[in-house]
């Protein structure tokens, strides 16, 4: 067994556990416990210190009170569940406490504790006899009979303190009595009171009926509503998508068209034979007086324009609705804004300009009456700053009638008058080579009164 | 296919509670129409059905019943017969009536219908018997007249809901005083040991003088009063009122701080069906004294320390010597680990579980 026990290491600890258990209850008999800790004193320590029994002492407690004080005078501990289960029974079996005492105090843990209990021997063996076939009965008679004296006197004291008891408990029973009738009354006042909220229930209930089927209309209408919601949102979803794939497309289908619109005005501008020469004369007519990065705005007039005008040293801002325009513009290191021209007088600062050329007005007639177009130029313009308005056939005119919109008839005349009448100065008209007109004005100095 | 879960009283601290609501998550994940049955449900978010319509829902040949025995329950004897598809028995043990006698008549009463059961149920002739260990088990094989097609599969738990959870952090700073804490986890009723926990935990007071302390968390049953009166009187007894605290109805806050500060879990119970505050110790690495009865041996295997007898000074010199022998501590915790991961951990009894009804899904 020892080499058993030596092979499994848990075991081993199981053993020394063990003895360590057996030390430190051997501890805890002497009273042996460790300096600087104190221990609260307990029914149990009290018995450990007592060596010395006797069995009326022992005898004297009933039933469980009895089993836990022989314990822990005889074991110096509490009943263990099973053991108090089993003394209890042997009690309940009609066994004497005597025998009781006996088991604990001669088991073999009460015989290693050692208490002692005087005559406890002698008792505990007769106690044990009477259980022996014949020869037990024998011995209880014996001993009933020689302790009938005794037993006598046991018999009449018990018979007066039951009748104590007896009349205790008449008085007892009589005021339990008296409380059981009044609680009776109390419980038939509140079966009646139940008996009425029974029947008021029963009439909420009935009245809950209609109620009810309201409700369950309601709930019923309320799941239509709702599935009807869900279904125009989820069209809403799905109509928001398809506007958003048409808005798509048809960006891309005006970018594709302002390229082809771009292309088919350059062919044109190009077969312009006189173009050239026109935009030479205009150049000097226009740029001759302004000062170096003069700030000039051109509204749509086209790319050799403004290549032109930057060649004189100005500083050239170009505005034109095409993006293939601004893209060219771009690809030559020229400023362009893409967007429509009148958003963008909009947002320029008063009197920030130096000069502003429009070589096609037609177009922009198209979205800004003349004199409120002037307004906006006479606004923009520093004071004595220069206009030129030109009436030949630009990008902006080509594209318009590619897509069959009928053009403004931009007349040099009625211009002229119009700038007089906004409030220009110097208005001269020019004429190139090819017949082409053109019209050159000054901010006045002041605003008109 | 249905299926339907049967249980008397559905509640979802409750150990049988747990088991049944985790069944009914896997087969919903597997696809299944599930619905748990019962008389009445507490704390559950999971809507539950009245137990007399069961067979209206899940009582035809291709349908599945699953019935959560643990207390005696005629109703769903009656409702398992009347059921023509695969039935399956989950046995969570019913308590020996012995136990409450001195206690309380009418847990006696329940405990001995519900023992008388046993063999009804038993012999009921279902197509597969589950028990929570080897040891429910062996008891529904005892009192059955045929051979029963029967596995082991001990119950689905919160544990990593606990692990997972938010300890109470007062309470674990009021525990770490340096003083030895012992835990007993479990509700208050006369089989779960108590009377000779108090006596052990005195033994280790008297024979070792440490400031020691002992944690009781477990619900107080009011119709249990006079066992709680009993212990009451033992902790005076024996000096010990201010050494016990009593946790009443703990939150899971508490009952992780309870394991996280407790430098060991006794268990002196002398009838357990599985277990699951055993596993709790394990998985949050508090070490384990017990006493081996029932079906505590199962279940501890090799993580802890048990011991056959009741001597009170066996189960002190245990803790004392976990306190003082650090490689003996690290093992057991290590062993209880491992325990946990590979037996007991929810996703390994999910496998089994399946496995069990591979031939009717």
């Amino acid at each position: 067994m020892n080499s058993a026990v030596a092979d499994n290491p848990l075991q081993r600890i199981k053993q020394e556990i063990r003895a360590d258990a057996e030390q430190a209850r051997a501890r805890a008999a002497q009273g042996e416990l460790r300096s600087g800790v104190t221990s609260p004193i307990t029914l149990a320590i009290l018995a450990e210190r007592r060596n010395h029994y006797t069995i009326e002492e022992l005898s004297r407690q009933h039933y469980t009170d009895f089993i836990e004080q022989a314990y822990f005078a005889l074991l110096r501990r509490s009943p263990d569940s099973s053991g108090h289960r089993a003394q209890i029974r042997l009690l309940e079996r009609g066994r004497s406490k005597i025998e009781i005492l006996g088991n604990l105090r001669f088991s073999a843990e009460g015989r290693e504790i050692g208490v002692r209990v005087p005559w406890l021997l002698p008792r505990y063996l007769l106690a044990k006899a009477t259980a022996i076939p014949l020869l037990g009965y024998a011995v209880e008679l014996l001993m009933c009979i020689a302790g009938l004296p005794r037993i006598l006197r046991h018999q009449r004291g018990a018979d007066a303190y039951h009748a104590a008891r007896n009349i205790e408990l008449r008085q007892a029973l009589g005021i339990q009595v008296a409380e059981n009738a009044a609680l009776h009354e109390e419980i038939d006042r509140l079966e009646g009171e139940h008996s009425g909220l029974v029947a008021q229930l029963q009439q909420t209930s009935e009245r809950f009926v209609p109620v009810h089927a309201e409700l369950s209309q309601a709930f019923n209408e309320i799941r239509d509503l709702r599935h009807l919601l869900m279904s125009l949102n989820h069209w809403q979803a799905s109509l928001r998508q398809n506007l958003s794939e048409m808005e798509v497309a048809e960006a891309d289908q005006m970018r594709r068209r302002d390229g082809l619109n771009i292309d088919v005005s350059t062919r044109m501008l190009a077969s312009d034979k006189s173009r050239a020469s026109r935009v030479e004369q205009w150049t000097q007519l226009f740029a001759d007086d302004l000062p170096d990065q003069a700030k000039v705005l051109d509204i749509g007039s086209g790319l050799d324009w403004l290549q032109s005008l930057t060649a004189c040293n100005l500083s050239i801002t170009g505005v034109d609705a095409s993006n293939r325009a601004g893209q060219r513009a771009g690809e030559v290191g020229i400023k362009m804004a893409i967007a429509d021209p009148s958003s963008v007088l909009a947002r320029i600062a008063d009197h920030s300009l130096d000069a502003v050329s429009i070589l096609d007005i037609a177009p922009l007639l198209r979205s800004v009456p003349t004199l409120a177009l002037l307004e906006i130029l006479r606004r923009v313009l520093r004071p004595h700053a220069r206009l030129l308005i030109g009436f030949a056939q630009e990008h902006g005119s080509i594209i318009n009638r590619l897509e069959g919109h009928a053009n403004v008839h931009a007349d040099a005349d009625l211009i002229e008058h119009a700038l007089e009448v906004s409030g220009f100065v110097d208005i001269k008209r020019h004429s190139s080579s090819d017949g082409m007109h053109c019209v050159v004005a000054s901010n006045a100095g002041n605003d008109r009164a | 296919m249905k299926v339907a879960i049967l249980i008397p009283v559905l509640t979802s601290k409750d150990a049988v509670g747990a088991d049944a609501l985790a069944m009914a998550a896997i087969l919903d994940e597997s696809g299944l129409d599930t619905r748990i049955f019962c008389n009445s449900s507490t704390g559950v978010r999971r809507k539950t059905w009245p137990a007399e319509e069961l067979n209206a829902f899940a009582g035809g040949p291709n349908d599945l019943v699953i019935y959560h025995f643990s207390t005696g329950w005629p109703a769903a004897v009656e409702l398992l017969k009347r059921c023509r598809g695969y039935r399956v028995i989950k046995y969570h043990n019913i308590t020996p009536s012995r136990f409450f006698e001195p206690y309380s008549a009418e847990y006696h009463g329940g405990c001995e219908k519900g023992r008388r059961e046993l063999a009804t149920v038993a012999n009921l002739g279902c197509e597969l018997y589950l028990g929570d260990s080897a040891y429910n088990l062996a008891e529904l094989v005892e009192v059955c007249k045929t051979k029963l097609h029967s596995g082991i599969l001990p119950p689905f738990h919160r544990v990593e809901e606990l692990v997972a959870a938010e300890a109470d952090t007062s309470l674990v700073d009021a525990l770490t005083d340096g003083a030895k804490n012992f835990l007993m986890v479990g509700r208050v009723a006369p089989n779960k040991g108590h009377l000779n926990l108090i006596d052990a935990f005195s033994a280790y007071v008297r024979g070792y003088a440490e400031p020691a302390r002992l944690l009781l968390v477990g619900k107080i049953d009011a119709r249990l009063q006079t066992y709680t009166d009993s212990i009451r009187q033992r902790i005076d007894a024996l000096g010990l009122a201010d050494q016990v605290l009593w946790i009443d109805a703990a939150s899971e806050a508490q009952l992780k701080a309870a394991y996280i500060s407790s430098h060991v879990f006794m268990l002196m119970s002398e009838h357990e069906g599985f277990c699951v505050p055993l596993i709790e110790s394990m998985a949050l690495a508090t070490p384990i004294v017990a006493h081996a009865s029932s079906a505590v041996p199962e279940t501890l295997g090799d993580a802890g320390i048990a011991w056959d007898e009741q001597d009170p000074w066996l189960y002190a010199a245990s803790a004392a010597r976990l306190f003082g022998d650090d490689q003996m501590r690290a093992d057991l915790l290590e062993c209880g680990r491992r325990r946990y991961q590979e037996n007991f951990a929810n996703e390994v009894l999910r496998k089994r579980f399946l496995g069990y009804l591979e031939p009717v899904l």
